[in-house]
């Protein structure tokens, strides 16, 4: 196999409807994270485990229809309560690894609401083998979508 | 065509699984219908829909040899890293449309105090 390692940087921006502290802790409470976070098909189990503390994993497991694995690990790595989650993640689709990626998170006050800012920047291995798996599920919601996309490059 | 016109296109194109499929299918050299049908537990008619809109988004060309229409990647399409990152984009929206549906209903109705 020819392996590769393409790196990339992108950014999503969101503006919610209540306060930095409301919108960070949807991402601190595992039950929120769960529920928000839950996007594969209704036919596929899933488990999910997260130990939201800088040093603790967050553990994301689905199974298709086929019994085919669908892993998200990540480790939180810097963890400011009302403003800043950094983690690192990596997916294993089918007993390969896609991506490995570092996110920031960043949450500002907005007027009466908050600004979410995501950043990913990602390595892409070995081309990405197992794509549709891994995408399977994600559904519609490109009507926000701003590519932002930095310049690409297979090799830094 | 206005440029922006044609990225709306591109992007619907991309917002659906199936389809993010055949374009992964595809980055793997040409295929036919049957052949990108095939994995997919779809009807052939339903195939030929969203190779449509693919190709309507500039992503896939076709040509036909006998009765034998073969797909394949657009050339100055998106590359396998940017339709990589535009499907990992479309997944996260839509995590935080789910994310965004939470607030609200957790606004409308606080929850109880243990």
């Amino acid at each position: 196999m020819e392996r590769q390692a393409a790196h990339t940087t992108f950014v999503i921006e969101r503006e919610f409807a209540a306060s930095p502290a409301r919108v960070f802790g949807a991402w601190a409470d595992p039950e929120a994270k769960k529920r928000w976070t839950d996007c594969h098909p209704g036919s596929w189990t899933r488990s999910h485990s997260l130990d939201f503390r800088i040093g603790g994993l967050e553990v994301n497991s689905a199974f298709d229809e086929q019994g085919v694995g669908h892993h998200c690990q990540s480790l939180y790595l810097d963890i400011v309560p009302g403003e800043r989650i950094v983690y690192a993640y990596d997916i294993v689709s089918a007993g390969v690894r896609i991506s490995v990626s570092l996110v920031t998170v960043e949450f500002k006050a907005a007027g009466a609401g908050a600004r979410m800012v995501f950043t990913e920047q990602a390595v892409f291995l070995d081309g990405a083998p197992g794509l549709e798996e891994r995408i399977e599920g994600t559904g519609e919601g490109f009507d926000r979508l701003a590519l932002e996309v930095e310049p690409v490059g297979s090799a830094h | 065509m206005a440029p922006d016109a044609g990225l709306d296109r591109t992007f619907h194109a991309l917002a659906d699984a199936s389809r993010r499929g055949m374009i992964d299918r595809l980055s793997r050299g040409p295929a036919s219908v049957s052949e990108l049908a095939q994995p997919l537990a779809m009807a052939l008619p339903s195939v030929v829909k969203h190779l449509a809109v693919l190709e309507a988004g500039g992503l896939v060309t076709s040509e036909k040899a006998g009765r034998v229409r073969t797909y394949r990647l657009a050339p100055g399409g998106l590359s396998a890293v940017e339709t990589w990152v535009a499907a990992r984009k479309a997944g996260l929206e839509k995590q935080f449309d789910r994310l965004e549906e939470y607030l609200q209903q957790q606004a409308a109705a606080p929850p109880k105090e243990p």
